[in-house]
């Protein structure tokens, strides 16, 4: 591997971490940039992924619990069920034609990321009233 | 992607902690799915070893980022991320 090589590894594993670290899936990105940048198949690039968000994850949950950002009382409650049914969905997706359940995925990913934006909007548009009521009061 | 949702609307977890601790969460899944890789021998060392110096640098960035940016704007981007992601998924086969 030349350092070029090695460079391009480390600029994607950055842009993966920072995305990462804000807990925002840095594998929904960290995956197509490995594909398309370097010559790592999808397979690969996906337990690069995996392996990489081990040692990252570590280091960013320490920030965070130093920062008090940890719901602790959550993690377990939907940890132990999450590993499970991720054991058993890997198992199953060897069952399963992937590019339909992509699809099914996307959809519900959309209607769930469309939900989430019109929150989102609902609660900037409250902060707003809320500082000019303070602001004429 | 599906965690920070479940967090922040069904166990009413506040936006950045829903955030940060879905990488708590995330982190046996990957570890027993990075397992599975490694043992059926997709495992490229130096890859592996570039990728995670790079990934941990940024993931300090990352956690920093969070804990420094106004919670709606977290918000919003993961939002626009969760499209755009559907968006590939369903129109551009992942």
């Amino acid at each position: 591997m030349d350092l070029i090589q090695i460079l391009i590894f480390v600029g994607i594993g950055v842009v993966g971490g920072i995305i990462g670290g804000m807990g925002m899936g840095g594998g929904t990105l960290l995956i197509p940039l490995l594909t398309a940048f370097t010559s790592l198949d999808q397979h690969y690039a996906q337990a690069v992924n995996l392996l990489a968000f081990i040692p990252m994850s570590v280091v960013a949950l320490i920030v965070h619990i130093k920062n008090k950002m940890i719901e602790g009382k959550h993690i377990l409650i939907v940890a132990i069920p999450a590993t499970v049914v991720s054991v058993l969905a890997s198992l199953l997706s060897k069952i399963v034609d992937g590019k339909s359940l992509g699809v099914y995925f996307g959809i519900f990913l959309g209607a769930l990321g469309i939900y989430q934006l019109v929150t989102c909007i609902i609660s900037m548009v409250k902060a707003k009233k809320r500082a000019s009521n303070e602001k004429n009061n | 992607m599906l965690l920070v949702p479940l967090l922040e609307k069904v166990m009413k977890c506040p936006v950045k902690k829903s955030h940060a601790t879905a990488i708590a969460i995330i982190l046996p899944i990957s570890i027993a799915g990075a397992i599975t890789y490694v043992i059926n021998g997709f495992f490229d060392v130096g890859a592996v070893i570039s990728v995670s110096g790079g990934c941990v640098v940024g993931g300090i960035v990352g956690a920093l980022l969070l804990k420094k940016l106004p919670s709606q704007i977290v918000g919003l981007v993961f939002s626009l991320a969760m499209l755009a992601v559907a968006v590939k998924l369903v129109f551009f086969g992942g």
